[in-house]
């Protein structure tokens, strides 16, 4: 049923699971696809906030700050694989357990 | 029938997000986002969101998940390099974590007073609507993404060079006197 209450529940789920990646996976790969996860389930919370509340003059605020987060997640993208690529050819490895040198 | 395809993209999209987060090997985690952003792009066009729907796919299913793919290729990663799991009791800690946040974040959301559906007129969500509305009221934020994609540029070329952090010698002379040879 297309309600607000089950898209907030869809983008919920998708949040939930994008933080078990992050928390429950070791490969750093896995863990920027599922930021992207997190990314997305907020997005289809913006989207059906902004279908279910249009206002008067029904201009998308939420869909445009959709967009932004796009660009922010394009972005994140981008510098993430840049840093995993140099990492990779420093050390051979994408286990974020070996990923240590800022920590001790 | 809107009814029916939202409940089947919602669960294609909790399917493909199950199925990154679990796959072993990162290049199927690669390949179920695909079915993930093509659900999510589902979902938005079922919201009215059809400018949305198609950058969802232009900018995730078209250039993020190309890029994960290329560098997942680039790196040809093999047995260890992969890395190890964490033990299944940590798993199953996450799991547990994960279920309480997402309790706790439904509770809050199923607070929103029950709306129904109202009626949007049929250039809700057109690319000229949202442009409208982008240029309108949200001129600073747009600007500001700019700088954000210029930096995130520069810093993605910058990071993905060859010899970051080593000392400037030898592996940058080394093409110089392969020259010389010749």
């Amino acid at each position: 049923m297309l309600t607000l209450h089950n898209c907030l529940l869809l983008s919920a789920i998708l949040f939930a699971t994008g933080v078990f990646g992050v928390i429950a996976r070791r490969n750093v790969l896995i863990v920027l696809m599922s930021i992207e996860l997190m990314l997305n389930g907020v997005n289809i919370a913006f989207v059906s906030f902004a279908r279910f509340y249009p206002g008067s003059s029904q201009a998308p605020a939420g869909h445009v700050f959709v967009l932004l987060t796009m660009a922010v997640a394009a972005a994140e993208a981008a510098v993430g694989l840049a840093i995993v690529i140099a990492w990779f050819r420093n050390r051979k490895t994408t286990d974020t357990e070996e990923m240590r040198s800022l920590r001790w | 029938m809107r009814d029916a395809f939202f409940v089947a993209f919602s669960f294609l999209a909790i399917f493909g997000g199950f199925l990154t987060v679990s796959r072993r090997d990162p290049m199927y985690s690669a390949l179920s986002l695909i079915l993930f952003f093509g659900a999510i792009s589902g979902v938005m066009m079922i919201l009215a969101a059809p400018f949305l729907a198609l950058m969802q796919l232009m900018v995730y299913a078209g250039a993020i998940l190309v890029l994960f793919i290329f560098v997942i290729m680039l790196l040809a990663l093999r047995g260890e390099e992969i890395g190890g799991e964490r033990p299944w009791p940590l798993q199953l800690l996450a799991g547990i974590g994960c279920a309480v946040l997402f309790g706790l974040i439904a509770a809050a959301m199923l607070r929103a007073p029950f709306q129904a559906l109202p009626k949007v007129g049929p250039e809700f969500g057109s690319p000229e609507q949202v442009g409208r509305t982008m240029f309108a009221e949200f001129v600073l934020p747009f600007e500001v993404v700019s700088v954000l994609i210029l930096a995130a540029t520069m810093g993605a070329v910058v990071l993905a060079k060859k010899n970051l952090g080593k000392p400037e010698g030898p592996a940058v002379d080394a093409p110089k006197d392969h020259g010389g040879t010749h």
